[in-house]
């Protein structure tokens, strides 16, 4: 069937602004696989997912198998990579399966300060006035507590039943401590939203409280709270890890990194691996988180491009610039 | 700007007092409380423990222990006895000793000898006294000592270098001092050279920085500068410069890397901003446009974080105490709550917060200071 002039003139139109159009997302896609570290911690963060899921049968141990004849030996290729404790315990199985405790308290914890904070940042924000007010000293007087009391506090109080509850628990007593954050910066993108004409044509049609909410408010203030999200987790990471350290986080036998360094470093002269390994496993987690979170913010705010590492594909074109300026002049 | 600061003085108190009310509530529903388990493991007998709740007042009405409390607290400076070391009090174990009686019981053994063991005062002399009555413990009386400045600087000196409170906050302000130092420095010249190779170094390192744990990173120079090298001490803190070094690095790295991070996304902006071209224009010193026009407002948004920081690093953190083995206060955060001692940890809190509260009302008015948009609004 031939098409007709206009029919064409339509089609061509149609997939000349289907190849331009590039949604906020595509465009801020784009701009994070250009940033090369935060691919890096993407990827990395990837391989611990893996591990996250396959930590029940690939592991070449349990994370509670003792093997008493070969204790507290340092890193040995083909069996034990990492070495083992002085139960005799694979640390690399184990590591393998730390991975578990630390991406639940990245999931959990975020969840956990995402839905308090977003939930009172709404109403303080979009209520104002006088409300407003007393929400944000109420936030004030909560920044006031030292935040590893303010944990252990809330995981003293949270029931639990079995160790696996007590487990989430501390995962929600460490988000709970990052909700305040969250409400401040869901305020504050409310504050200035409720200004802009987009909403007060909302209104204008008659649309409730709700679906402001939900339709133009916070899908607008999205951007900004992932970036804070994905930044918030290295912290959440790291508070989990000090718990463990400090012997109040993850009971044994379920291995946390925090808890192995722990266990580890009284014996740090005889067995450095046993400090060395999880500690490693943690600082590149935290790495990955914090790269990953750097690059989302440069990817999402266009305002604050520029202010970190730029990209590898960027310091080339620069240098090849600059070279082509220096071949010009020397031709002149 | 005077009104400013009034307002900002004020303000903190009802802050203050709803952390107390916060913290009291709260030590209410936790379960356990500091005797239902005595130092062996061994269950406490029910009707040990209501004396013992009887004789801390733990058996009256909250609100009444609360004003209990508050009462002690304001009128004589009193936090309490700690709850679970039933030897000591709170005021103890935070601010240390009695040092004018350290002092004094000194002079005495240098006169009396091994006599002077046997011998106390009447009431327990404090600093501004003149004098204080010596008696024997069977309650002779021996005469009275007197209290001149020599003593009185003795024991100011004692408190500044021995008392817990000040050894944390000792480790806090060199921390804070080498965070500072460092980390703008850093920034700046990251900034001033962006993109270059010295800028990448800077900004992985301040990644690093923030990335490691500060027990790791204790750990990892334990290793490498104590057990390795053998060049410092393992633990301890003022006996010699060496035992500084680590747990300031170990406290301070986190907080620098933060500082120079912040420095260099202000100063990228604000270099970039007409009144720094202006500045240029008209021809001033590179050093002075730096200096005066754009590190001026580049320090806003670092003396913000500054604040939480000098409360949270001053008042001691647990994980370098912990790791380096030194006997400030970081610990009574972490062993008031798992204790139990309710005492101890309205201690820590108030005395958290109470930094927390002054510390963010020294940034606010500095705001003020930097910032004349911010005085006249």
């Amino acid at each position: 069937m031939a098409e007709s002039a206009s029919e064409r003139r339509r089609r061509e139109e149609e997939e000349h602004f289907a190849e331009r159009g590039v949604s906020l997302w595509q465009d801020a896609w784009r701009r994070l696989l250009r940033n090369r570290m935060a691919v890096a911690g993407l990827i990395f963060i990837g391989i611990l997912v893996f591990c996250f899921v396959t930590a029940d049968f690939l592991p070449p141990y349990s994370y509670r198998t003792a093997d008493y004849d070969n204790t507290k030996i340092g890193p040995r290729w083909p069996d034990h990579i990492f070495g083992t404790d002085k139960l005799g315990r694979d640390v690399f199985s184990r590591i393998w399966w730390g991975t578990r405790v630390s991406l639940t308290v990245a999931v959990v914890g975020s969840l956990t300060s995402l839905i308090i904070g977003v939930t009172y940042g709404s109403i303080s924000g979009y209520v104002g006035g006088r409300v407003d007010n007393i929400m944000m000293r109420f936030v004030d007087v909560m920044y006031g507590f030292p935040t590893l009391l303010f944990i252990i506090l809330i995981m003293v109080v949270l029931p639990s039943e079995n160790a696996i509850q007590g487990m989430i628990n501390i995962f929600i007593a460490i988000g709970i401590v990052g909700w305040m954050g969250m409400a401040r910066l869901i305020r504050g993108q409310y504050l200035s939203l409720r200004e802009k004409e987009f909403v007060l044509a909302a209104q204008m049609v008659g649309a409730g409280p709700a679906r402001i909410i939900s339709r133009h408010l916070l899908p607008n203030s999205l951007g900004p709270a992932i970036v804070s999200l994905t930044l918030g987790i290295p912290g959440l990471i790291l508070t989990e890890a000090t718990l463990s350290f400090i012997g109040l986080g993850v009971p044994p036998p379920y291995p946390s990194w925090g808890q192995m360094v722990s266990e580890g470093w009284r014996g740090l002269r005889a067995m450095p691996h046993l400090t060395i390994f999880p500690g490693l496993a943690i600082t590149l987690t935290m790495l990955a988180f914090n790269f990953l979170g750097d690059g989302l913010r440069d990817a999402l705010d266009p305002t604050m491009r520029g202010t970190a590492l730029v990209s590898a594909a960027r310091r080339r074109s620069r240098k090849k610039k600059r070279a082509e300026r220096r071949a010009a002049a020397k031709a002149a | 700007m005077q009104r400013l600061i009034v307002q900002r003085v004020l303000w903190n108190i009802p802050v203050l007092i709803l952390i107390t009310i916060v913290t009291f509530g709260m030590m209410q529903i936790v379960p356990g409380g500091p005797f239902s388990g005595s130092a062996s493991g061994r269950p406490v007998p029910p009707e040990i423990r209501a004396n013992m709740e009887a004789k801390y007042g733990l058996d009256k009405p909250v609100w009444q222990q609360y004003l209990n409390y508050m009462r002690g607290l304001v009128f004589h400076f009193d936090f309490g006895p700690s709850l679970r070391n039933t030897d000591r009090s709170v005021n103890q174990m935070l601010f240390g000793d009695n040092y004018v009686v350290n002092v004094l019981r000194e002079q005495l053994r240098a006169t009396f000898g091994t006599a002077a063991s046997s011998m106390t005062f009447s009431t327990p002399p404090h600093l501004f006294d003149s004098q204080a009555l010596v008696v024997k413990t069977n309650g002779e009386v021996i005469g009275y000592v007197s209290i001149g400045w020599a003593e009185r600087f003795e024991a100011v000196k004692r408190f500044l270098t021995l008392a817990p409170v000040m050894v944390s906050a000792q480790v806090g302000i060199v921390s804070i001092g080498l965070a500072i130092l460092v980390g703008i420095p850093l920034g700046i010249i990251s900034a001033l050279k962006q993109n270059s190779w010295l800028d990448y170094i800077a900004m992985f390192i301040s990644m690093l920085g923030v990335s490691i744990p500060n027990f790791l990173l204790g750990i990892g120079l334990i290793l490498l500068f104590a057990l390795k090298l053998g060049w410092l001490p393992t633990y301890g803190w003022g006996d010699t410069w060496k035992q500084v070094i680590m747990p300031a690095v170990t406290l301070g790295t986190g907080g620098m890397a933060i500082i120079a991070r912040l420095t260099r996304a202000s100063m990228l902006e604000v270099i970039r901003a007409d009144y720094i071209r202006t500045a240029r224009a008209k021809g001033l010193a590179e050093r002075i446009v730096i200096v005066r026009h754009a590190l001026k407002n580049a320090l806003i948004p670092v003396t913000t974080v500054l604040g939480p920081m000098m409360a949270a690093w001053l008042t001691g953190s647990f994980m370098v105490e912990w790791v380096f083995s030194i006997g400030g206060i970081g610990k009574f955060f972490v062993t008031g709550v798992t204790d139990r001692d309710y005492m101890l940890i309205m201690g820590t809190i108030i005395l958290y917060s109470v930094a927390l509260v002054l510390f963010n009302m020294f940034v606010d008015i500095a705001y003020g200071l930097i910032d004349p948009r911010i005085r006249f609004n």
